[in-house]
């Protein structure tokens, strides 16, 4: 972890602001195992009916599952839906 | 999200197949220039299914031509191209619009005419709704503002039915009444008293024995006819026998009617100034439409409000409201006195029209007044001759020489 990086979440724990904001982590919304909502994304790496593969800040974040389908996508947030299986957070360090 | 959809409804969006090797990078690109792309599919390697507005597909374009990735049309949806379709369909169109005319006319009608609580058998209560304007086809928003009067002149004129209840339920009128019992004919023994105070003219006895003679004057609650008669022996003795005393006792009976009237009055003259606002009530508060014309006093004002449109929904009403408003003057008026005794008399009349009982005619008439200040009282009393006995069961007396105990006559 880069030591501005530390002094941010330092900061953020002392003034008790949110994370995502300060540490430009993407936030993460999981409805059971149907639905899942990735706000703060850097975009596609890779899109099939069973695998999405989204870029974030700190890593890849792989979702899994079967009929997986796109219900909104826009430049910040990105929604899915379908059979969801598995999450995997990808070279995300520490 | 619901919004973006709505919105692309509204606009009109396509559903599109995109054919190409480099899909990811359209959608990254696509988003990153602000393209709004929902339903995302992925059916096969090289293809995904999206849905894009109108506008997006012009913005498209170039992205498609740099991943070198071809878009097929799939669908037209949304609300131009709806509107458009139902353009092309003349006769489907005005074969809708008769029918959402004709819905909206026969929404507006009575269709069905329902009495639950009693048989109608000889179909007096739909012959008296037929009266009142009630009847298959007849106009739901002329029924609305006479719902209470219906109800209340049913009351009146049924005086057998102990509640009536009219509803107007969309196109179903429906009459609720719940029938008075009746207690059975005095069968036991009974006697005759009077309803009301008077002075007996006339008295007809069928059976039992006369307490009263003519030209009695009797007060409410007397007795005129004893429930019992004498029946005499052969042997000398003598019988009190009870049972349901029968007869018919006619007295004078005297109505009484006092009046003040004032001699100054203070009356609304209404002038030119006026206006007219329409408003649309929903879940008890008002939101006004438009309104047109000016009243300079905001005070003196005299407000007409009419519903136009009353919503069938009882639970979210949403009713159009006309309200008319006339400035008005107060003007100050001295009445003379044979134009106040007039208005007293009136007055009168109609207030003995309502306890006089019908079909009586009026013996003797008599009025006076006094002035007092600037008011006027006024006295009007009138004599009917009518029929005041009514029956009274009599309790069973032990010992009192009434009954089955016989005595020496």
């Amino acid at each position: 972890m880069a030591l501005g990086e530390k002094w941010s979440e330092r900061l953020a724990d002392l003034l008790d602001l949110p994370r995502d904001v300060v540490l430009d982590l993407p936030r993460i919304i999981l409805t059971g195992n149907r639905r899942l909502v990735v706000e703060n994304h850097k975009g596609v790496i890779e899109y099939t009916s069973e695998l999405l593969r989204l870029n974030t800040a700190k890593g890849e974040l792989r979702i899994r599952g079967e009929g997986l389908v796109l219900p909104a996508i826009f430049r910040e947030e990105v929604w899915v839906e379908g059979r969801l299986q598995q999450l995997e957070f990808y070279d995300w360090g520490d | 999200m619901i919004w973006y959809r709505i919105l692309a409804f509204l606009r009109g969006y396509l559903v599109l197949t995109v054919y190409g090797n480099s899909l990811v990078k359209l959608v990254n690109l696509a988003m990153a220039e602000g393209i709004y792309l929902w339903d995302l599919q992925r059916p096969g390697k090289d293809l995904i299914r999206v849905k894009v507005g109108v506008s997006g597909l012009r913005a498209l374009r170039p992205l498609l031509q740099r991943t070198k990735s071809r878009a097929r049309i799939r669908r037209r949806r949304g609300l131009p191209f709806l509107l458009q379709k139902i353009l092309r369909r003349r006769f489907w169109l005005a074969g809708m619009f008769l029918t959402i005319i004709a819905l909206f006319f026969f929404s507006g009608m009575i269709l069905f005419v329902q009495i639950d609580g009693v048989k109608d058998t000889d179909g007096r209560l739909f012959a008296e709704l037929k009266q009142y304007g009630v009847g298959i086809g007849a106009r739901r928003n002329r029924i609305i503002g006479r719902m209470e009067e219906i109800e209340r002149r049913l009351r009146i004129n049924h005086p057998e039915l102990l509640w009536v209840d009219v509803e107007l339920k969309g196109v179903l009128f429906r009459l609720r009444v719940i029938p008075r019992k009746v207690p059975p004919a005095a069968s036991g023994p009974a006697d005759l008293v009077a309803r009301k105070d008077g002075r007996i003219t006339r008295l007809t006895v069928v059976q039992g024995t006369p307490q009263v003679k003519e030209g009695d004057i009797v007060a409410r609650g007397d007795l005129l006819i004893a429930g019992y008669s004498m029946i005499k022996d052969l042997d000398g003795s003598v019988f009190w026998r009870e049972l349901p005393a029968k007869g018919r006792v006619e007295a004078v009976v005297g109505y009484e009617v006092t009046t003040m009237e004032p001699l100054d009055l203070w009356v609304v003259r209404p002038l030119k100034n006026r206006k007219t606002v329409f408003w649309l009530r929903w879940r008890g508060r008002l939101y006004p439409i438009f309104s047109w014309g000016k009243i300079k006093s905001p005070a003196l004002h005299c407000l007409q409000r009419k519903c136009l449109k009353t919503g069938r929904n009882p639970w979210d009403l949403v009713e159009l409201i006309k309200d008319d408003i006339t400035e008005v003057k107060w003007e100050h008026r001295r009445l003379s006195v044979p134009e106040a005794l007039a208005r007293a008399r009136a007055a009168c009349q109609q207030s003995l029209r309502r306890q006089v009982p019908d079909k009586t005619k009026p013996q003797r008439v008599w009025e006076d007044w006094r002035q007092e200040g600037r008011i006027l009282y006024y006295r009007r009393v009138v004599e009917v001759v009518e029929e005041i006995s009514g029956i009274r069961r009599r309790e069973k007396e032990s010992g009192s020489g009434i009954g089955s105990k016989t005595t020496e006559y």
